[in-house]
């Protein structure tokens, strides 16, 4: 075969392939991570802003918290599922700053102090925030980088067919778990999907959880660089910043969070935050088990209790 | 396993790639500029279900 015929074969190979990227970098503007920054950068009115991953994004609703507050507030929920302390230091830099409003963050287990990482293989699904915003400060913001990783993820944000390769992967995960249902009874599902999933978020068990705190504790407790960034910025733009301690169910608190080292590792982390003028509001206990949907979510009647609970907490006499 | 259809088995060889002998019917030499889009199209496909389905992911955020 002579050589130009491979090469123009080549050139369609490559020209197909090019074609799909420029496909999925436009539809991949109605993810929930584009959708989520889009209205960040659209300026929208906001009082109270919260973050946080899915715990908040399924923890707070709005209409409740405002009602409970007064009629000027106005909260806006900026939790995005699957993310972590750098995609919402990033979705911070992008959202418009609330005058005078308050800056809610929930965490829950140690993820004030985890290490951020980043590299190609964990930028999937709503992670892509760090490549769609701002990589450079990502990678300020993020330990152990080195160049390769840094050429590494440099040539993935050029490429969406790459980079959003979950969101396609979903598709065909959903068709696979469709078909896998047909003749059985299906899985128990809620609104973010398998119930039993989200089991495997939590620690793999107890004792490697306190192992992990006392390790931290040894240490001493320190914040990790993107949330120091979401506290440094809420200063800077003169608002108050509240971290809350999200609420678990009694089967998670049992297991993860009734030990010393626990209550050692939150009186430390309150003392950080305090010294940060931060203040911390430990809410674990604050929801039934009924009120939540799976394992570490709660349901939408559990999101009003809570959004609500937490506006009464916030009230001036408090 | 032998091949119910050896015509089958022959198309199915060529267009992956195994045979250069082009079978009878199939009007796609191997100049072909069609095999450029093709082989674009099986990379795609390879992208698109080499997905970790066995581990969780979100898929509903």
């Amino acid at each position: 075969m002579q050589a130009y015929y491979l090469f123009l074969q080549g050139f369609l190979t490559c020209l197909v392939l090019a074609s799909a990227n420029y496909a999925v970098g436009s539809l991949a503007s109605t993810t929930v991570a584009s959708q989520l920054l889009e209205k960040c950068r659209n300026n929208i009115y906001f009082t109270d802003l919260f973050l946080g991953n899915s715990l908040i994004a399924a923890g707070i609703d709005e209409n409740s918290f405002n009602e409970e507050r007064n009629n000027d507030c106005k909260a806006f929920n900026a939790g995005c599922g699957s993310t972590k302390p750098l995609e919402h230091a990033l979705i911070l830099h992008q959202a418009t700053r609330p005058m005078n409003g308050i800056l809610f963050y929930g965490f829950f287990d140690t993820q004030l102090t985890d290490k951020s990482l980043i590299n190609w293989q964990s930028l999937v699904g709503n992670r892509t925030i760090t490549l769609k915003t701002d990589l450079n400060l990502a990678l300020k913001l993020s330990d152990h980088t080195n160049f390769i990783n840094v050429v590494q993820l440099q040539i993935l944000s050029k490429i969406p067919l790459f980079y959003e390769r979950l969101a396609i992967w979903a598709k065909v995960e959903k068709a696979r778990r469709k078909a896998g249902d047909i003749g059985r009874n299906s899985t128990e599902t809620a609104r973010f999907g398998r119930k039993e999933d989200f089991q495997l978020l939590e620690p793999k068990n107890s004792l490697a959880f306190e192992n992990e705190l006392k390790k931290l504790l040894f240490n001493k407790v320190k914040l990790s660089k993107p949330i120091l960034d979401i506290i440094s910025q809420s200063k800077i733009h003169q608002n108050k910043a509240v971290f809350l301690v999200m609420p678990m169910t009694s089967a998670h608190r049992t297991k993860f969070n009734n030990s010393d080292s626990w209550n050692s590792y939150l009186d430390q982390i309150t003392e950080v935050l305090a010294k940060q003028d931060v203040r911390l509001i430990n809410c674990l206990d604050w929801i039934d088990d009924s009120l939540f949907e799976d394992h570490l979510h709660l349901s939408a009647q559990g999101a009003k209790v809570f959004s609500t609970r937490l506006a009464k907490y916030l009230s001036p006499s408090k | 396993m032998d091949w119910p259809n050896p015509y089958f088995k022959h198309v199915m060889e060529y267009l992956g790639g195994e045979r250069d002998d082009q079978p009878a019917m199939l009007p796609i030499s191997l100049a072909s500029p069609i095999w450029g889009i093709w082989w674009g199209i099986l990379l795609l496909l390879v992208l698109v279900f080499c997905g970790q389905s066995s581990k969780f992911i979100y898929i509903d955020f």
